[in-house]
């Protein structure tokens, strides 16, 4: 029976008759995708806020800032002003508009940066351990100890209320967490082989985090990522409602809650609008980390 | 056992000296704004140039820091009350003891006269909260926990992720719209003074509800996301976050809100008090639980 | 056939469904077979056949996205299909029990074992308490724990792997089953406990009369327990008959290619020659239009195999899912020419040397190449190896015994804390990995144990050989490095195309190819390939061994090859290291190491290993115990508590010295060189029928 050797040896010289899994397992992930109602929400509303935020120009009726006196006797919603006039009788519908430039240019840069800081603080420590993560691990931990509101108002109230302050705030409040999750992530990953395998080619340290262990990390960092987005879009809200936010005038969805709260009793729609605006927002990023999970989870 | 919570012990005392030295760098960093805050607006520069020199403000940051760290512990005088700086700065406890944060200069007050009553009503608002959001949140864990994977499991995480996505200020804001505003069974402020309209009780219903949804909605999607195990720590600090707020929006006279009127007014001393009793509180829960989890745990227990 | 009322089991015409994303996935279909009282039916076959699935469906544990789209399960000539919920549940751990690899998922970790059992009564016998303990103890003690009323306090983590699974069999046993269906029971256990598990288990069934259905990929397992043997390939029984004749007179291809690749113990490299199956198990998206192993066999001819295979008979109760098993058969199972038999390598120049070396953990002492107080009586040299260029170091011995720490030293994972480790002429003893020269980096490499963790699975195949290159290899210049990879691709027989793959998309198989390619990239003198086939599947396991020889021929690389698996190593290794807790107590050429004079422990661990082929006859010195942690005792033979060779008075008070059995095979035992060499051999031809095989006298049979 030489047939079988023979003929074995050549069909192992063409495993191209193997299924090649390459192709084949790509599409049912976005086949997934499309199947997640709970990530499809999600990625609508962030989609739609996006828009707005680009299209302001076209969308908005009025500059953001424009007083108008026609609506002085009767700033409740009307077909001139969709949403009303706020307390200054500046046009709800086009502030609320104009105001998601700010916010989605300011929390994913400042978050974008807190990732840089969080991945490197948190990495190092986790790769190289002893007192390197020792001293990591102890900034984190006395950061984290801050309520984060606290930590917040006390930073912009030094620093000084502006959108470059807020995005250092964002990093300094943000950043711990980022490391200490990247910090576990480390520690789980370069016990893999393939780390291994990295050193025993004699890789220096920069290009075995950066290139085998970082890539491995992206799930959980993306999914951190959209949780963040949310807390951070609140935070910056939270900010402008304490009157640490956007200096004014600027149109900032916190700040428009605050200028109407003390006339919530005859005026609710000019505090609730807005609000809305921040809560469909936020939803769209937490409802993408949902979905994400669960993706992840194969739920 | 008693090396476990000495270890904790000792690493709670580090964080707080570490998070004092943050919170005073950020508040007291420039010398030159320390002298002119605590005079106020309306001193002339020669009177800031006196305090600055008396006050040693051109020491380094450390040494400063050393001093202040002194003055709070109770073991210097706090040189503000010496009476020949004219500032009248006049305490009753006597210008050394443990606590002292020094004089207010928004209210002409010692820090001392005014935070613990504000710390007080703070706790009252947060404990009503707690009261409410343990069971619930338990309760909420044990039904996803039987309806793993089923339609009830599935409500409350989408129902946590909504909830969570909600910032206390507008969920107060709506609130507020709907129950003080439209149907008016409840008082849209709480500044805890009997004798109005509204009794002292009812001014707790709307402040501790929206703690409550926001708190149990966050740690909720937190313990989905098993990133903390579940523990009192996490509720206590996103409880401390949202008291600001609620305090804030509903002119609770809690110490969230004092904290925000001083950073809003540049009140050092009140800033570093409210500060440094926050964190501390956060770092005693921490500790409480860390300890607590050991005794639970006979793995950590005989380690 | 049995008449009816001893039919415990049986399938018809079963066909299982996966939905999947876009389609189903039929996991099983076309499958039918019987199990009578006492009788032990063997499903064979490799991951994905269908084999787990056929055991899932009986229980009805396939989850919810799998079902029975077809056909019927029958117990006790009573249809499951009607069965409610509870009635299942009450069957599940009652009439029919199930034990699994995983012993430690069976228990419950927070509760004591007496406890988990006396349940098993409660639930299923209602017994009062009373009778409960004793029957308890009864069945610790049925199952082999010597002391039972020692055991019913303690909780699952506090005992070894080995009497977890004899208590889940305990538990199994106590609820008197009808049906027993063990899915690789022992797979996660080592050989000695392996073989005690399989006795306890053909004992308990011998003694009860369950039946059986026995799941595994082992054909040396199955044809040590089981009567009958059903053959699975693709989701379908290919092959059925009695154990003796699927395994000694195979008819299906892939049956017949399927014991072609398992190495065989009694038999070395030079003597035969292991065959490869190329392909992989297609994955059935709708019951098949052709025969299911027509893409990867060697017989296939159009016009007979491209319709739907139907289970023949071929007379005796065999079946088989081939229509050309006549011709297949004719065509005889001669072995194919032994490979070029590869004489030992003359002694060229050393490339690695280890003396005396040492390694002993502080903290949890898992397990340590010399004594745990190596410090205290240590006199002569414990690991002590050489190397020479181009030659095959095999090491074996069972979890714990030290091997893997031994590579991490070589490779400069770990420094040792006594010895002396020379490599490439410079000492390194040392060193870990970052702090070697350049060339002694390059010149080691490492072959790892687990396809999954080797690669990385973010980065395509491409991206890892070059990279691979880049560091290790001489090319320079991108097109140098192309090349040198596509050689590489080559020589793990893999496409050229597959460089585009992301490592996450590949199959295990192919993962351990690129982990094999990467590792040679440099052409080093030295890979260290630490169990790199034990996660794989036989005929998958078969082609990287013949990848790891071929390529190391080409790179004259030499090559430490650390396994588990006895007849792994004896088919790839010239010289051969047996470990046991931390000290090598055998060390010779292959053939040397495997027949008399050979150390008690190897004896042991070779009648442990169960055979595929039936004409081997072995004395089966039974070996007790477990590998215990490395106690301190010094000054003994560490072997000594499970020896069934020791000489009382001496192996456990003196360090036992090493005898030169041979130049170059080193024993280190007290027995006399003479008592070794009259140790009978493991292996025997059944009816003398004795064939000389390089180096042993079969004058025992
Ligand atoms: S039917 Fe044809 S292809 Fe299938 S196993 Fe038999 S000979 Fe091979
Ligand atoms: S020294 Fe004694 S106990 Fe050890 S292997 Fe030899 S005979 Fe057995």
């Amino acid at each position: 029976m030489t047939g079988p050797a023979t003929d074995t040896a050549s069909a192992a010289a063409r495993p191209s008759a193997q299924p090649q899994p390459g192709q084949a397992a790509r599409r049912p992930r976005f086949r997934k995708l499309r199947r997640s109602k709970v990530l499809g929400i999600g990625i609508a509303l962030i989609a739609f806020w996006v828009a707005v935020a680009i299209l302001a120009p076209l969308i908005a009726p009025y500059g953001p800032n424009i007083q108008h006196t026609t609506a002085l006797a009767n700033p409740f919603p009307s077909s001139d002003h969709w949403f009303g006039a706020d307390p200054l009788r500046r046009d709800i519908f086009s502030r609320i508009v104009w105001g998601a430039r700010p916010v989605l240019l300011v929390a994913p840069a400042a978050l974008f940066c807190a990732n840089v800081v969080g991945i490197a603080i948190g990495m190092s420590a986790g790769f190289y351990g002893g007192w390197v993560d020792e001293l990591c691990s102890r900034v984190i931990d006395v950061l984290l100890s801050f309520p984060k509101i606290v930590l917040y108002v006390v930073l912009i109230a030094s620093l000084g209320p502006s959108a470059l302050n807020i995005v250092v705030a964002v990093i300094l409040v943000s950043s711990p967490g980022i490391g200490r999750l990247v910090r576990g992530l480390t520690i789980e990953l370069k016990t893999r082989d393939f780390v291994t395998a990295a050193r025993m080619r004699a890789e220096s340290g920069f290009y075995i985090m950066l290139v085998e262990i970082l890539p491995n990390a992206r799930g959980p960092l993306i999914v951190d990522f959209c949780m963040r987005m949310g807390y951070t879009i609140i935070a910056i809200g939270v900010l402008g409602f304490l009157g640490l936010g956007l200096p004014p005038p600027n149109p900032d969805w916190g700040g428009m809650v605050r200028e109407a709260t003390p006339m919530l009793t005859v005026y609710p729609y000019m505090a609730i609008f807005p609000s809305l605006a921040i809560i469909t927002l936020v939803m769209g990023f937490n409802l993408v980390a949902d979905g994400l999970q669960d993706l992840d989870h194969g739920r | 056992m008693t090396r476990f919570i000495l270890r904790r012990l000792a690493s709670a005392l580090f964080t707080m000296v570490a998070a004092s030295l943050i919170v005073f760098v950020l508040v007291e960093a420039s010398p030159g704004n320390v002298a002119r805050k605590t005079l106020g607006p309306f001193a002339s520069d020669e009177q800031v140039q006196i305090l600055y020199e008396r006050l040693q403000l051109n020491d380094s940051l450390i040494v400063r820091y050393g001093r202040w760290l002194g003055i709070i512990t109770g073991l210097r005088a706090d040189p503000l009350q010496n009476p020949s700086l004219g500032l009248k700065f006049h305490d009753r406890r006597g210008d050394r003891y443990v606590g002292n944060f020094g004089f207010s200069t928004m209210m002409k007050i010692p820090v001392a006269d005014v935070i613990w009553q504000r710390l007080a009503n703070s706790a009252a608002l947060a404990g009503l909260a707690f009261l409410v959001i343990v069971p619930l949140a338990i309760a909420i864990g044990i039904l996803a926990g039987l309806n793993a994977g089923r339609p009830l499991d599935r409500a409350i995480t989408t129902l946590s992720t909504v909830f969570a996505s909600i910032p206390e200020f507008a969920s107060a804001v709506l609130l507020m719209s709907l129950f003080a505003v439209w149907l008016g069974w409840l008082p849209g402020t709480s500044p805890l003074q009997a004798g109005g309209f509204w009794p002292i009780y009812s001014q707790f219903v709307l402040p501790v509800t929206v703690l409550t949804l926001y708190v149990t909605a966050y740690v909720a999607r937190f313990v989905r996301a098993s990133m903390i195990e579940v523990m009192a720590t996490p509720y206590v600090r996103t409880l401390m976050s949202g008291v600001v707020v609620t305090e804030v929006v509903f002119a609770y006279p809690g110490l969230g809100r004092l904290l925000l009127e001083t950073a809003l007014f540049g009140d050092i001393a009140l800033i570093e008090a409210a500060t440094l009793i926050a964190v501390l509180i956060a770092v005693a829960t921490q500790l409480a639980g860390d300890i607590g989890y050991m005794l639970l745990n006979p793995r950590i227990r005989f380690a | 056939m049995a008449d009816e009322r001893d039919t415990i089991l049986s399938v018809e015409d079963l066909e299982v469904r996966y939905a999947s994303d876009d389609r189903d996935i039929v996991a099983v279909t076309d499958v039918s077979f019987a199990i009578e009282r006492g009788q032990c039916l063997g499903l064979v076959g490799e991951s994905g056949c269908g084999k787990s699935t056929i055991a899932m469906a009986i229980l009805r544990y396939l989850g919810h996205q799998g079902r029975i789209s077809k056909g019927r399960i029958l117990f006790q000539s009573r249809d499951m299909a009607g069965l409610t919920a509870e009635d299942l549940r009450a069957l599940r751990g009652g009439r029919i029990a199930a034990i699994y690899q995983g012993a430690s998922t069976a228990l419950n970790p927070t509760m004591a074992i007496g406890a988990q059992l006396a349940e098993v009564l409660r639930t299923h016998a209602g017994l009062d308490r009373n009778r409960i303990s004793d029957r308890v103890l009864d069945m610790l003690a049925a199952v082999g724990i010597s002391e039972p009323s020692g055991m019913i306090g303690r909780f699952p983590h506090q005992i070894s792997g080995g009497q977890q699974q004899r208590v889940v069999i305990a538990m199994a046993f106590l609820a008197e089953p009808e049906l027993l269906i063990l899915d690789e029971p022992t797979t996660a256990l080592d050989v000695t406990v392996e073989a005690e598990i399989m006795n306890l288990l053909g004992e308990m069934r011998a003694a009860r009369g369950t039946a059986m259905l026995f799941i595994s990929h082992n054909l040396g397992l199955v044809r040590q327990i089981c009567h009958t043997i059903s053959v699975m390939y693709a989701g379908q029984i290919v092959e059925h008959g009695s154990a003796q004749s699927v395994l000694d007179r195979p008819r299906h291809p892939y049956t017949i290619g399927m014991i072609a690749c398992v190495p065989r113990l009694d038999l070395g490299r030079a003597d035969y020659r292991l065959v490869s199956m190329p392909g992989q198990v297609p994955r059935l998206v709708e019951p098949p239009r052709c025969c299911t192993f027509m893409d990867r066999c060697a017989h296939a001819r159009e016009g007979t195999c491209d319709r739907p295979m139907a289970l023949e008979d071929m007379g005796g109760g065999a079946r088989v899912r081939c229509s050309r098993w006549r011709e297949v058969a004719g065509a005889g199972l001669s072995a194919p020419p032994a490979a070029s038999a590869t004489p030992i390598l003359p002694r060229r120049d050393r490339i690695l040397s280890l003396e005396g070396v040492s390694k002993t953990y502080e903290m949890h002492r898992l397990f340590n190449l010399s004594r745990k107080s190596a410090a205290k009586v240590r006199a002569n040299d414990l690991i002590s190896l050489e190397l020479a260029a181009g030659e095959t170091l095999g090491i074996v011995g069972e979890s714990g015994c030290g091997k893997s720490t031994l590579a991490r030293i070589v490779t400069g994972l770990e420094v040792p804390t006594g010895g002396w480790v020379r490599l490439l002429g410079g000492d390194v003893t040392r060193r870990m990995v970052e702090r070697r020269s350049l060339r002694q980096v390059r010149n080691v490499q490492m072959v790892f144990q687990n396809p999954d963790s080797t690669l990385n699975p973010s980065h395509s195949v491409g991206f890892i050989l070059e990279r691979a290159v880049k560091k290790l290899g001489a090319a320079t210049g991108r097109a140098a490095r192309r090349a040198e990879v596509e050689r590489l691709l080559d020589l793990v027989r893999m496409p050229r195309d597959i460089t585009r793959v992301t490592a996450a998309h590949l199959s295990g198989g192919q993962k351990q190819r690129v982990a094999v390619a990467r590792a040679f990239a440099g052409r080093p003198s030295l890979v260290v390939a630490d169990e790199p086939t034990s996660a794989l599947d036989t005929s998958v396991k078969t082609a990287i061994l013949e990848l790891l020889l071929s390529a190391q021929k080409e790179s004259g690389t030499a090559l430490i090859f650390i396994s588990h698996d006895l007849a792994v190593v004896r088919y790839i290794a010239d010289r051969i290291a047996v470990m046991y807790l931390g000290q090598i107590v055998e060390i010779g050429r292959a053939d040397e190491v495997f027949t008399p004079p050979y150390h008690p422990y190897c004896e042991a661990l070779l009648a442990a290993v169960p055979a595929v082929d039936g004409a081997l006859d072995r004395r089966r010195p039974r070996l007790t115990g477990e590998v215990g942690r490395a106690v301190a005792n010094a000054g003994s033979c560490l072997f000594a508590p499970r020896c069934a060779r020791a000489i009382a008075g001496t192996c456990e008070r003196f360090e036992p010295p090493v005898i030169e059995a041979a130049a170059g095979h080193l024993i280190r035992c007290h027995l006399p060189l003479a008592d070794l060499c009259a140790l009978p051999p493991v292996f025997g031809r059944r009816g003398g029928a004795a064939q000389t095989v390089s180096g042993w006298q079969p004058t025992n049979l």
